[in-house]
């Protein structure tokens, strides 16, 4: 009977554990299912035109990178290792070899898929590199040399200056996803809209404003776990968040409110997740332009507003006080900057206004530059939360000082054309974390260049640093930039927030989204423990 | 039998009770014992004094911010609460009466001094000028009235003037179409006739004679579309395609409310409710003045 008891028992484990869902290669806990990530926009998928975060996300999952970045470090993807020359000029990249380009498709019929080699690293990096349009950072389109392939799977980049900076998170080779000729000849300026990678997902379909579904890769060096990853664009984050809720998307990769990111952090089914870069929010004016171009005018805009009230107030538990483009933790980050540069008197504000000669001079409450017209500056910001809010908050800051700022709302494409036609106005801004961001944001040829903000000294100081491979030089050539632009431009600042995603915990082996999203490594292969749902 | 009544009834009385009552007399006596007119006129004066005096209802500012003080819960001090800016939601309500109800008079004024001389003029010289006039208004009635509205707002750019502005150019249209009906059945009246007949011109013609017997028509038409014009424009606003940050207007609370619908449902619901109300008040009114204008629903 015993006998009989034990070997039921054994047959039933043995049982349970062919059941058991366990990958080819046995790395997979649970295999198959859907991963659905909630974004609040997607743009077409092509590396050089696609700037935004959470395009990159789905960019980067298509694509094979040169490598990825984990945890603020550079780890293998495409270039399974590389080598760099002692003056850290030359960079050789060794490619992994058997990777073969997505079939099923135009470009490649089912079967007829070809290696990626490193004429095609080649390729991906000279495409991004003639078009001055495209996504590759400025400094280091400025120390670019040469790009050539010494075989089918070594590749020599060769630049001018070291580059301190090239696995920084927006800028640098980060963004370097490698793509098919095939299919950018094929595709054109279309290819967003058909893309053609390499990496653990395949391109099934594009909504525009919907979705986007990627299908696992079974060529892939490594077997994903999951069978689909669907991107879903939700503009309204409100909405997302009771979808995060609800399970109906796996994970919000897009900032996350604050008043959000207290209550999931006490939900014990969800993890918050820090992106790990404080992000600032700060006006930019177009200061080639009067009254803007007039250095205490600038100044009595940054005195008139409480920026760190506003901040924390909009921002709730993800405020950082601070200014500066580099946060706390990061390269160049100048501690005490707010409190230096845009601490809130508003009784300085008017006095600076008064002393420019734009005073009230008819009684009406509002200040005129010229006698008899009231001065008004147009305010544009993008149209999602919390925008709108900061706009509010800087018309009321103008109120008090007896300034009109008109608001001048609209979506984000529409506010890049206004920021790159130079148009008059002071323009909301937030982003472009990390030093390399700081390079990207005020560095020659930056994102507010044709706002003006053109200064020598400035893009020296940038550009030393993007060369300097010893780390307190740098650190001390960033914080003199950093310093610098406050004192000159005198940018009108919110302070810092932080990034929070969050995951439901049936998630796992997922370590959240930076700039590339790793869902399919050498460390992580995430899954879905759906039983856990 | 006839002496008989004439004995029991004074002559007076009799006289009083075949005397003729004006238009007006038996509008107005139709109106004031209307329950749903009285009730939605009241609500609609409390809604116009709220606007008018919005200032000495509350202590607060609407665009004034207080950081010391935001997402409050309702209390005494803040009816709804306040905001993610720290400002009072309950005074915002009330000075979004005094933007809201401007925006519904305003669309529905305009689009009537538009729509009703264009459908006066097509209805009564007909022709070249008819077809004209008629096939942009096809052309027009042929967009979703919503969709060509943001439209037009996203060619002008979103604010307030401009949506008021698309609102009109939009909505003329049924102005025209239901003005020009009438005139053409007007026009054959025998009393246009003789007007005609003693070479009066066709401008005193229109505006004199035919216009005149489309008023009370058209007034029940503006009083549904003020109401409609509010419901458009907070749709507009919630879209962000009207109002624009800071100003107090329902839609565009609504729209800045759903961040903090979790914690401060109230900032939400209330200009929610604020617009049912409203809307619901101006209908109730404009069924009235049907009924009341209209002879063949009169009791």
């Amino acid at each position: 009977m015993k006998r009989s008891i034990l070997l039921g028992f054994i047959l039933i484990l043995v049982m349970g554990l062919a059941l058991a869902p366990v990958s080819a290669d046995g790395h997979c806990p649970q295999e198959g299912g859907t991963f659905t990530i909630g974004v609040t926009n997607i743009l077409p998928m092509d590396p050089d035109t696609a700037a935004s975060d959470w395009t990159f996300y789905i960019i980067t999952n298509i694509h094979s990178m040169l490598f990825r970045i984990e945890s603020g470090q550079p780890v293998a993807d495409l270039a399974e290792s590389w080598d760099i020359s002692d003056d850290g000029t030359v960079y050789t990249w060794h490619i992994r070899p058997g990777m073969q380009w997505h079939d099923g498709n135009e470009v490649f019929p089912e079967g007829e898929s070809r290696d990626v080699t490193a004429h095609d690293v080649v390729y991906s990096l000279y495409r991004s590199y003639n078009n001055e349009a495209s996504t590759m950072a400025a400094d280091l389109r400025n120390i670019f040399v040469s790009a050539e392939a010494v075989d089918d799977y070594t590749m020599v980049l060769t630049l001018s200056a070291p580059d301190s900076i090239i696995y920084d998170k927006a800028r640098g080779l980060t963004w370097a996803a490698i793509v098919p000729q095939e299919a950018i000849e094929l595709y054109g300026d279309e290819y967003g809209l058909n893309p053609v990678g390499s990496g653990p997902f395949e391109f099934v379909s594009y909504s525009p404003d919907e979705e986007v579904v990627l299908r696992a890769n079974e060529d892939y060096y490594i077997e994903p776990c999951l069978d689909e990853v669907i991107f879903k664009a939700m503009p309204d984050v409100p909405a997302a968040m009771i979808a995060l809720e609800a399970g109906d998307i796996d994970w919000w990769g897009a900032v996350t409110p604050g008043d959000d990111v207290g209550r999931f952090q006490e939900n014990e089914d969800m993890t918050v997740i820090n992106f790990g870069c404080p992000v600032a929010t700060r006006l930019y004016m177009s200061v080639d332009k009067p009254p803007f171009d007039d250095v205490n005018f600038r100044k009595a805009l940054s005195h008139m507003m409480d920026g760190v009230a506003i901040n924390a107030a909009l921002r709730g538990p993800t405020h950082v006080k601070g200014a500066g483009t580099a946060g706390p933790g990061v390269a160049g980050y100048v501690e005490g900057l707010y409190d230096k540069y845009h601490y809130y008197d508003p009784d300085l504000a008017m006095s600076l206004l008064d002393d420019l000669g734009i005073v009230d001079s008819d009684g009406d409450g509002w200040r005129e530059m010229e006698a008899g017209t009231n001065l008004v500056l147009p305010m544009h910001s993008w149209n999602s939360d919390p925008g709108p809010d900061y706009v509010a908050a800087v018309v009321d800051a103008g109120a008090q000082v007896g300034l009109i700022i008109e608001p001048q709302i609209a979506d984000g494409a529409t506010n890049n054309a206004k920021r790159i036609a130079g148009e008059f106005g002071i323009y909301l801004g937030q982003g472009w974390c990390g030093e390399g961001g700081t390079n990207s944001l005020w560095g020659r040829n930056g994102w507010i260049d044709s706002l003006g903000y053109r200064d020598e000294e400035v893009f020296s100081l940038l550009d030393l640093a993007a060369s300097n491979l010893n780390e307190e030089e740098r650190e001390a050539q960033l914080m003199a930039a950093t310093e610098r632009i406050a004192a000159l431009y005198w940018e009108p600042a919110f302070s810092f927030f932080n990034i929070f995603t969050v995951k439901n915990n049936y998630v796992k082996d997922f370590f959240g989204g930076e700039w590339t999203l790793n869902i399919t490594t050498d460390d992580h292969n995430v899954w879905i423990a759906e039983d856990e749902r | 039998m006839a002496e008989h009544v004439a004995e029991l009834i004074p002559e007076a009385e009799i006289a009083e009770k075949i005397k003729p009552k004006s238009f007006t007399s038996m509008a107005w006596r139709s109106l004031s014992t209307n329950k749903q007119a009285i009730l939605g006129s009241i609500v609609l004066s409390i809604l116009v004094f709220a606007a008018i005096f919005a200032g000495q209802l509350t202590p607060y500012e609407p665009y004034t911010t207080n950081y010391s003080n935001v997402k409050q819960l309702p209390s005494a001090q803040h009816l709804i609460g306040t905001d993610e800016l720290g400002r009072d939601g309950f005074t915002r309500l009330l000075y979004g009466t005094r933007i809201s109800l401007t925006i519904g008079v305003l669309v529905a004024l305009c689009t009537m001094s538009i729509g009703v001389p264009l459908g006066a003029i097509a209805g009564y010289l007909g022709g070249v000028v008819d077809m004209v006039i008629m096939r942009v208004v096809d052309v027009l009635m042929a967009f979703p009235f919503l969709v060509l509205a943001i439209a037009m707002v996203a060619v002008v750019g979103p604010s307030l003037v401009n949506m008021v502005f698309a609102l009109v150019m939009v909505s003329w249209i049924w102005y025209t179409r239901l003005v020009r009906s009438i005139v053409l059945s007007l026009r054959e009246t025998e009393y246009i006739v003789a007007a005609q007949a003693l070479g009066a011109s066709q401008a005193s013609i229109i505006f004199r004679h035919i216009l005149p017997n489309v008023i009370p028509v058209v007034v029940v038409q503006v009083s549904f579309h003020v109401a409609e014009a509010i419901l458009i424009a907070a749709a507009l606003s919630y879209l962000g395609l009207g109002a624009q940050p800071p100003t107090a207007e329902w839609g565009a609370m609504l729209s800045n409310a759903k961040e903090l619908m979790r914690i401060l449902p109230m900032l939400s619901i209330a200009p929610g409710v604020a617009i049912m109300i409203t809307v619901l008040a101006i209908n109730f009114i404009g069924d009235a003045l049907r009924d009341a204008l209209d002879p063949t629903l009169r009791n």
